[in-house]
């Protein structure tokens, strides 16, 4: 597949998260342009806000300025602060304006994947800067010359968990040798989702490196499992990789136990024989032989444990109960995987 | 050739058209084109599509559809005549006009049933389908004599059309075609640009392929060629091209287009002739905007579903007509009562009951005022252009988010149906409400924060942290709190009442058109401004002391209308809706049912106004409106 | 509206609230003493603690009646509106503010009488909230006459001979709306099913409908007076996917195990017996949301002006 429809297909599987985002960031420029065209002194905008905002109906109607005087208008805000607020609504502005490009990262070759991901997110984390600054705002405690007025980039590391669970989704469009999958952990958390898009010779199953109980792991060469890294709560990273790379599924809403979560789709037909950028040989194997010892996991093992496991299904609960609960569990369980 | 002249005192023409000495051309400042066919037949988008061309080449124009009362009437009946009705001229029009110059009739029924109605001018041309006098059905053959008989009672030039036989040329069917001939003919005797024709052809059926609209081109070329050759006279009606960028549309598209241009987002609705073509036209676009047309399961449902959202957010709003404003009365009173902001549109149609559904009437404003249970102040207010249509919603929505309360915006079928070229809205992003923002509340603070010298208190919406509390329709105190003692419901009623004197006391009194003293002052509402003006400035033409004065704002009433009306010897309402005359069998002054604005303006100002008001199902002529106020000022000095 | 709800003003804030019960405590209730009606509000109390819902994000809305009554009570956002037309309003709040947890309560008068229209329509759209229906057989706060779930032959005010007509079956009425996808009876006598159900509800995505068994010890205090004695009268329906209540096994010892997304089961568990059932009778999470199904992008007004332009120009002149 050439890379451009793989792009598409990416940006497609990321199409709900985007939207979420946009949502979230569209919401916030409609608040703050509320705030500031409610809190702006009249005197000072003198562009006619308040006769625009009764519309061309009222002219010779109604008197505009006595209509606003007996309005309970929030009072106005200070200039000083209200400059403020109008930075933050322009950075945010900016941000609902751009389009798909804003979600598609481009590694330049031979840089750090990690590199690439975290300018991104730190130039979008300006609005989050910007909708602190707002928010403070809204709840009139923005100081008039405080360190909060700060509306530089925002880096993932400084995003609190409300920030993380509304992160901008991000394709990312990279050679195989520089896929290391290790750049990407720190990100994983709240509600990031990435879609790696992987041109050129890769190892075959670098993102296993990328496996925790809470996030949703793909790599695939077609479009299998992409709906369900859609619908994954939590940290979800997915990759767009060659016929040749492993094909997986690590969906944590699959169980409690690895083997339970890990679908194996597929497995390279050769062993690999030489290193892909700076992954040895060895390192490869070792990615291959982790994912197979995952999702091999005898099964028998863990219903017992699980079964060992479950709660007692309540304070008086029979001893009848008991078993049927112990049953069913043992039911479920052979069902999944 | 074709063309028969029956009347016989065209005898001028014919012999005019014998000599072959080229078209005669009657030039003239404004007239009237009616095109009539049966359901189905295509006539009202002949009429559209001339109706914009005429707009667009500098006319002036007002459009009115032709429907009949049922979806598929039957064909060659007098009341299933569907089609258009273009009034253009060199000047701007603001009404629907008198009668007919010219019509377009696919068969003598229909036409017969258009001069049933009045509608034709005596000397009106009348272009008649012939194909009926050669038809295989005797019966339609004998109703076809029949019928020319009594046109020949007329005083029309009768000039019969073999359309389909022409159109037989072109196209199989001519169910799908014939009102393309027409065009063509029209097109002609009133000279309009054919490059302008086929761009507007093209947009009218630009979903459906080239094929179709090449045939429409080749149909309306036909025509055109075909008056052309057999037509002795053209009819020239001097354009003047505007440098103002215009939109033409009718009024439930304005009304569509200004809810969203005012930054609604939701429209609740059911439903309901004539309200609904608004709905269609959101529906159709609402989703791009972000907005949502929400068909409710009844009327009832609808404002609530409309008020809820209020409630909690945006100002949404609701579109309806008579039967459907009746049914939402008891929400409307809860909106009022809860300082919920709402807008509602009602496009009023012929009433009580079920009445006229496809007809034009104004007899909604008293229930708009009066209709909910209780006392519940809130906003009334008329649009009396298309243009209106579209530019009171944001104003309406306006004053919904500031007085928290009820916006009622009363227009009518005519207007709904109407379509008139109007200068281009200049959109701007201020008309569109923010979101309300969720900043947390002190929890010394009371949802209903009443401002007492204005009743006036900011909004609250859920998510709002602190400000946590439950609005409810029992009487209740500033807490929200129910209170079932004497001083908190006589508190909680001041406040909301209060906020009409405010909303008041920012109004300017409406502008009189012509002299601010005189004989007689016409009053009106909504539609009938056009009329009304028109027949003002004829009466002022001819020397009458006759002003008139157009009503915006219903309730609240603009200030200054007392002293208005103390300037004028007579003030005479002119409205659609039922009053009894002054000289009807057992109708004195005392138990005289006058039309409803008179009612409003006379409990005002305490002034003997006076009131001229017909149910037609139509809306009024200025001709009319002039005979009239001719007879009022007879009657002498009244006030 | 209709988009995801969410802003990120609120971002910068980490809300570290903790809320107990005593923070959802609105007026005090003035139900008579005995009314069902305080068992139910306790547990909806216990629910918002237990779930520690942000009371600014929370809204019950009612209609008209002794039930209707309950927003008063609770310290959330309350809309207290028209007889039989708290659920219109509801999907109104959801179709605007879709992240907001709405809770309607209505009495068998306001859902299955005056409102019932709206109660068929608020089934199809199957907008997430939790419809209550809190039924004790009877209009109380007008004073004791017949409702639609009056049991036949028992007297009202309206009808003292005793009413004509069999009552009206709730949860089959509702099983047969297309798109149900959450029913289930409760009993507010039986506190910990009550809950139980209400959790249920609450966490069920689309139109969660309850009807609660409710006393009136003025005007239908005789109607559930044998069941609330004799427990023998009561079935369970227990399945893992519903609710099982093990400390209710020695009391209530009908039990049916009736899996929830069974609906032909459900309607035929459903019909008037003998014996009062309690428990989901159907839950379905497959079926699309109202307020999901009308989604669409935010715009901003910048946005809209452009929009708005090109259509004009379709119109231009």
């Amino acid at each position: 597949m050439p890379s451009d429809s793989r792009i598409e297909t990416a940006l497609r599987a990321l199409g709900e998260p985007i939207e979420r985002y946009r949502s979230a960031v569209v919401t916030t420029v409609e608040e703050v342009r509320g705030f500031l065209s409610s809190h702006a002194r009249q005197e000072d905008t003198g562009d006619g806000t308040a006769t625009a905002r009764l519309g061309v109906f009222a002219a010779g109607r109604i008197d505009v300025e006595r209509f606003t005087s007996v309005l309970a208008d929030e009072a106005p805000e200070e200039p000083e602060r209200l400059r403020k607020v109008e930075q933050a609504y322009e950075i945010l502005r900016a941000i609902s304006a751009g389009g798909d490009s804003s979600f598609h990262v481009k590694v330049k070759s031979g840089t750090r994947l990690r590199d690439a991901v975290a300018a991104r997110w730190a130039e979008l984390g300006r609005g989050f800067a910007a909708a602190r600054l707002a928010g403070l705002a809204t709840v009139g405690k923005l100081s008039a010359n405080g360190a909060e007025g700060e509306l530089e980039p925002l880096g993932f590391e400084r995003w609190n968990p409300t920030e993380r669970q509304l992160a901008p989704p991000l394709v990312i469009e990279l050679e195989g040798a520089d896929l290391h999958a290790g750049d990407l952990a720190e990100f994983l958390d709240g509600n990031v989702k990435m879609v790696l898009v992987v041109n050129g010779e890769m190892a075959p199953a670098p993102l296993v490196r990328l496996i925790t109980p809470s996030t949703f792991v793909l790599q695939t060469a077609g479009a299998t499992g992409l709906d369900r890294f859609a619908a994954a709560q939590g940290p979800a990273v997915a990759a767009l990789v060659p016929a040749s790379a492993a094909q997986f599924i690590h969906d944590p809403a699959g169980g409690t136990s690895p083997g339970a979560r890990l679908e194996l789709i597929s497995l390279p037909a050769e062993t690999p024989k030489s290193a892909v950028g700076g992954t040895s040989v060895r390192q490869q194997l070792d990615e291959l032989e982790q994912l197979k010892t995952l999702a091999g996991e005898p099964r028998a093992e863990v219903a017992e444990a699980e079964a060992a496991a479950a709660p007692a299904a309540g304070p008086v609960a029979s001893k009848v109960d008991k078993l049927a609960a112990w049953l069913l569990s043992q039911a479920d369980l052979s069902n999944v995987g | 050739m074709a063309t028969k002249t029956r009347a016989a005192s065209k005898k001028k023409r014919r012999g005019k058209a014998a000599e072959k000495e080229g078209p005669e051309v009657i030039r003239v400042p404004e007239t009237t084109v009616e095109i009539v066919s049966d359901s189905g037949e295509g006539a009202q988008k002949c009429g559209q599509i001339f109706g914009a061309v005429c707009a667009k080449m500098g006319n002036g124009a007002w459009t009115v559809e032709i429907i009949p009362a049922e979806i598929q009437p039957p064909a060659r009946s007098k009341a299933g005549g569907s089609g258009n009705r273009i009034r253009f001229g060199t000047e701007e029009v603001t009404n629907w006009g008198d009668a007919t110059n010219l019509v377009v009739a696919f068969n003598e029924q229909v036409l017969l049933g258009r001069i049933e109605l009045g509608a034709l001018a005596e000397d009106a041309i009348v272009l008649l389908e012939n194909q009926w006098a050669t038809h295989p059905d005797e019966d339609i053959r004998k109703e076809w004599e029949e019928g020319l008989k009594e046109l020949s009672k007329h005083d029309y030039r009768i000039i019969e059309v073999p359309m389909e036989e022409e159109c037989l040329k072109i196209v199989d069917d001519t169910r799908r075609g014939k009102n393309m001939f027409a065009l063509g003919m029209l097109a002609w005797i009133y000279d309009r640009d054919q490059e302008l024709i086929r761009g507007q052809i093209a947009h009218q059926f630009r979903k459906k392929g080239e094929d179709i609209y090449q045939r429409n081109v080749e149909l309306m070329e036909a025509g055109y060629a075909w008056a052309q050759k057999n037509l002795d006279f053209r009819i020239e009606v001097p354009t003047v091209p505007s440098d103002v960028p215009k939109v033409v549309m009718n009024g439930n598209e304005a009304v569509g287009m200004g809810v969203i241009a005012a930054g609604m987002e939701l429209c609740s609705m059911y439903p309901i002739t004539p309200a609904t073509s608004a709905s269609h036209y959101l529906g159709d676009v609402f989703e791009r905007f972000g907005g949502v047309v929400h068909q409710a399961e009844d009327e009832i449902a609808a404002v609530g579903v409309a008020i809820g959202a209020s409630y909690s957010g945006k100002v949404a709003c609701t579109i309806t007509s008579g039967p459907g404003l009746s049914l939402k009365q008891e929400f409307l009173g809860l909106a009022v009562m809860l300082e919920v902001p709402l807008v509602v549109v009602d496009v009023q149609r012929g009433g009580p009951s079920t009445g006229l559904p496809t007809k034009a009437e104004q007899s909604d404003l008293l229930t708009a005022c009066f209709g909910q249970h209780g006392d519940a102040p809130h906003v009334v207010m008329a649009a009396a252009t298309i243009d209106e249509c579209f530019h009171s919603m944001i104003t309406a929505r306006r004053i919904a988010e500031a007085f928290k309360t009820v916006v009622i915006v009363l227009t009518d079928a005519n207007l709904a149906t109407g379509v008139q070229p109007f200068v281009r809205p200049q959109v701007d992003a201020r008309w569109q409400q923010a979101p309300i923002g969720l900043a947390p509340v002190p929890e010394d603070k009371p949802p209903y924060d009443w401002d007492p010298r204005t009743g006036l208190a900011q909004r609250r919406v859920p998510g709002q942290p602190g400000g946590m509390y439950t609005a409810t329709g029992l009487a209740h105190n500033e807490w929200s709190k129910v209170a079932y003692d004497p001083d908190s419901h006589q508190r909680g009623c001041q406040m909301r009442s209060r906020k009409m004197a405010v909303l008041q006391s920012t109004l300017k009194p409406p502008e009189i058109r012509g002299d601010d003293s005189g004989d007689l002052l016409v009053v009106g509402w909504g539609s009938t401004r056009g009329a009304i003006e028109e027949a003002v400035d004829r009466a002022r033409a001819e020397g009458l002391s006759v002003s008139s004065c157009h009503i915006t704002f219903l309730s609240p009433l603009p200030p200054g209308l007392k002293q208005m009306f103390s300037r004028f010897d007579r003030v005479m309402t002119v409205e659609i809706n039922y009053s009894d005359e002054p000289d009807d069998p057992y109708v004195t002054e005392e138990n005289r049912r006058r039309a409803q604005l008179c009612r409003l303006l006379r409990e005002a100002t305490l002034v003997d106004v006076d009131c001229w008001s017909r149910v037609p199902g139509q809306p009024l002529r200025p001709g009319k409106i002039l005979k009239a106020i001719k007879q009022r000022l007879e009657m002498g000095v009244q006030v | 509206m209709t988009h995801y709800g969410c802003s990120l003003l609120g971002c910068g804030v980490i809300d570290e609230r903790h809320f107990d019960m005593d923070d959802y405590q609105g007026a005090i209730a003035r139900w008579c003493p005995g009314c069902g009606d305080h068992s139910i509000l306790t547990a909806v109390q216990r629910l918002l603690e237990e779930e520690q819902l942000k009371p600014e994000e929370t809204v019950l809305v009612s209609g008209i009646g002794c039930s209707s009554r309950f927003p008063h009570y609770v310290k959330t956002y309350g809309f207290h509106g028209l007889h039989g037309r708290a659920l219109p309003v509801a999907i109104g709040i959801k179709l605007e503010r879709p992240e907001l947890h709405v809770f309607v309560t209505m009495g068998d008068g306001d859902c299955c009488s005056i409102g019932a229209g709206h109660w068929i329509h608020a089934t199809r759209y199957n907008a997430d909230m939790v419809a209550m229906l809190l039924d004790n057989n009877m209009y109380g706060l007008t004073k004791g006459q017949t409702s639609p779930t009056t049991p036949l032959r028992f007297p009202s005010n309206t009808q003292p001979h005793g009413s004509y007509l069999r009552p009206l079956n709730p949860l089959t009425a509702t099983l047969g709306v297309t798109n149900a996808s959450f029913v289930a009876q409760t009993a507010e006598w039986i506190p910990q099913h009550l809950f139980e159900t209400l959790k249920a509800a609450y966490h069920h995505k689309g139109f969660a409908f309850i009807r609660i068994l409710q006393r009136c010890p003025v005007y239908t205090s005789k109607i559930y007076e044998d069941a609330v004695r004799s427990p023998d009268l009561i079935e369970m329906l227990i399945h893992d996917d519903g609710i099982h209540i093990p400390d209710l096994d020695q009391i209530y010892k009908n039990q049916v195990i009736h899996d929830p997304s069974n609906l032909n089961e459900a309607y035929r568990l459903a019909q008037d017996s003998d014996r009062m059932r309690i428990g989901i009778f159907y839950r379905n999470e497959g079926l699309p949301r109202y307020e999901e199904v009308r989604r669409l992008p935010a715009r901003t007004a910048e946005e809209r002006v452009k929009l708005l332009n090109e259509e004009l120009d379709r119109y231009a002149v």
